[in-house]
């Protein structure tokens, strides 16, 4: 990734605290992410690592009263999103960017048709306003024809539990990306399904998204998902980003001690059994450790790790928040 | 040849499933009985000290074959044998013991309301009753030590711990009785995979150290490489394709079993080399109320012939442990 593109999508030190009576959950620790136009940006981890909440925040979804940024900016074209009253934040939500959330059910409106709610999207985004009743319907007939759902008049009258777990992840596809937008944020759009199902729904999306030139952050707990997807893969622990570069990069050099815990526990075809995996569980995050948040379950950490946390530094274009990883990219004590 | 006689070479059995049936009434639409045919005609043979992948997409019926096996179903036809010996859904104590089951979501098999003290005494309680209080709690803290529980987790309830330490303890909460066969109801695919990767490790040991036969259902094929003696393919409730897991990676034949495993995410070019070329999925999984007519995977088949769609197939010979439903074969 070069740094001279503009990003699209910038996030900057960003600290996220939810409150929680008289504590706080401090969630996030300074996340740094950056999105490119027409870049595929993955945000790999595991549950509970921030990912989701990364994404709400730059859609304003979490609750105002229920949490906190203590530092950090989100630049969307340049402009902190943070900073933005509600109505402005609005003007980015239906014009900008689209999200497509991990369970289908939950997404869509058991009391309306499809169809119905579907119009809405039109209706209420920037691009829709000037439209008839009669175009919006052209525009919902096209998009679920869009991915590939045969008879779009029928579907359009259907209830969301008259439609399979991936017919609706579909509809939740082509609600997205049916009105202009520059950005998508796919949540683990493929987890709820079968394999089969899930690997429809990804070539679907990747094909969406490269027709109409938008810029895609997908969030995964899965490697193999994010390899076939991503140009650039973010690994994130406990609220932070550990370890950012090309895709290729990051499997052919994971440097991170959390990256290669990571991948040496996924299972391979090829066999050769299953690995130890990594020791421990995520941190409270009501006390998180002082140092390195992946300080208390990583094999070599020492003082310094549990003492100072390790910035992430960039080594020729992959980044690692590492104090064991050197200026040349090599693992010191590997 | 009749499905029965698959794994007739096995020299022990521990299980063996003849014919099983498992239909559920819909109440009836035209005059018609209606089923959901969960489990159609499936029989296997489980050796003792296999560890058997049973492997399928949600509706393919696993966990009602499971079910069925420790008695919670009656099934609808067929026969399942313990050790030689037939067993229906109502079982004495002893049986009971024998085999065991540890269910997907550990949030909601364990009562949030019982300590894991509590829930591991139970089957203490229930399957050892001469056993003394003291006794019962000593063999409480064995328990968690064999799943690498601190000792301390016994006064914990389900809501204080980790998903991962959850299913430990669902899965001490099995071996408390001292069974002879587990049932592993997709014991991981709630967890993350470092926390997966610790448990299937524990799932190993605890075969080894007790001698136990773990029937394992998942939908990951990759995990099943990586620890399956056999691997079965189900479908709609029926047997697609069974083989040793050398040869069913080696040789996958069924052109389900081909999109299966075309469909996984693998981390690198070595693993990719190991799928057959990318097949999409074509359609939706059909409902197992309305199956389709002759085999019931054609209409999402890439390799359909003329017949399939009339004629259903049945299983055939292509290797030592080696079975296909299909007419390709």
């Amino acid at each position: 990734m070069t740094e001279s593109t503009p990003a699209l999508l910038q996030i900057e030190g960003l600290k996220l605290w939810y409150k929680v009576y008289k504590n706080r959950a401090k969630v996030l620790d300074g996340v740094d992410l950056s999105v490119a136009p027409g870049q595929k940006v993955g945000l790999v981890g595991e549950a509970g690592c921030g990912k989701t909440t990364t994404v709400k925040s730059v859609l304003g979804l979490l609750p105002r009263g229920g949490c906190e940024i203590p530092a950090g900016r989100i630049l969307y074209e340049g402009e902190d999103i943070l900073g933005l009253t509600e109505k402005e934040l609005t003007r980015i939500r239906n014009s900008q960017i689209a999200m497509i959330h991990q369970e289908p059910a939950a997404a869509l409106n058991p009391v309306f048709t499809v169809g119905e709610q579907m119009m809405d999207v039109v209706r209420y985004s920037a691009q829709g306003r000037g439209y008839g009743k009669k175009e919006r319907r052209e525009i919902v007939l096209g998009a679920i024809r869009d991915v590939l759902i045969p008879d779009p008049e029928r579907i359009f009258h259907f209830y969301p539990n008259q439609l399979s777990g991936g017919m609706k992840q579909r509809i939740c596809i082509a609600m997205a990306v049916m009105t202009e937008r520059r950005l998508l944020i796919a949540d683990e759009p493929g987890t709820a399904l079968d394999v089969t199902i899930q690997s429809q729904i990804h070539a679907m999306l990747e094909e969406m998204v490269a027709q109409r030139g938008m810029a895609l952050v997908m969030i995964t707990h899965s490697l193999g998902v994010a390899r076939e997807m991503t140009d650039v893969i973010n690994i994130m622990y406990a609220g932070t980003i550990v370890e950012s570069a090309v895709s290729a990069e990051v499997f052919a050099h994971p440097l991170h001690p959390y990256t290669q815990g990571l991948m040496e526990a996924v299972p391979r075809l090829r066999g050769g059994g299953i690995q130890a995996g990594i020791y421990g569980s995520l941190p409270d995050y009501l006390a998180p450790p002082p140092g390195c948040r992946f300080a208390p379950r990583c094999p070599r950490a020492g003082d310094r790790c549990r003492a100072e946390k390790p910035a992430l530094a960039d080594l020729s274009g992959h980044r690692v928040a590492c104090f064991h990883v050197g200026t040349d990219g090599s693992a010191k004590c590997q | 040849m009749s499905i029965a006689q698959i794994n007739s070479n096995a020299a022990d059995p521990i299980l063996q499933i003849r014919s099983l049936k498992q239909y559920f009434p819909l109440g009836k639409k035209g005059g018609q009985r209606l089923f959901v045919k969960a489990v159609d005609d499936v029989s296997l043979d489980i050796g003792r000290g296999e560890i058997l992948g049973l492997v399928g997409e949600s509706g393919s019926g696993k966990s009602t074959l499971a079910y069925s096996v420790v008695g919670l179903y009656r099934p609808s036809a067929g026969q399942i044998l313990f050790e030689g010996e037939k067993i229906g859904a109502r079982r004495p104590l002893p049986l009971r013991k024998d085999i065991q089951i540890v269910f997907q979501d550990p949030g909601s098999s364990l009562n949030p309301r019982q300590t894991i003290g509590e829930i591991l005494e139970l089957p203490l309680k229930v399957h050892f009753p001469a056993l003394k209080s003291g006794e019962r709690q000593k063999r409480v803290r064995e328990l968690l030590q064999m799943v690498e529980l601190p000792a301390a987790y016994a006064w914990k309830t389900p809501g204080a711990i980790g998903s991962g330490e959850k299913q430990m303890a669902a899965i001490a909460r099995a071996l408390a009785p001292g069974p002879k066969f587990i049932i592993l109801d997709e014991p991981t695919s709630a967890l993350d995979v470092s926390i997966q990767a610790k448990i299937i490790n524990m799932l190993l040991r605890l075969r080894r150290e007790h001698n136990l036969t773990y029937l394992f259902i998942t939908h990951d094929l990759s995990l099943m490489r990586n620890i399956a003696t056999r691997v079965i393919i189900l479908y709609l409730g029926r047997v697609a394709e069974i083989a040793g897991t050398e040869d069913f990676f080696r040789r996958p034949t069924h052109p389900y079993t081909q999109m299966l495993l075309s469909s996984i995410p693998v981390l690198g070019a070595e693993d990719e080399a190991l799928k057959p070329a990318r097949i999409l999925s074509q359609g939706e999984i059909p409902s197992p109320v309305n199956l389709p007519t002759g085999c019931s995977f054609h209409q999402r088949c890439h390799a359909v012939l003329d017949r399939c769609p009339g004629d259903d197939p049945s299983l055939r010979q292509i290797g030592a442990e080696h079975w296909v439903r299909c007419h390709r074969q």
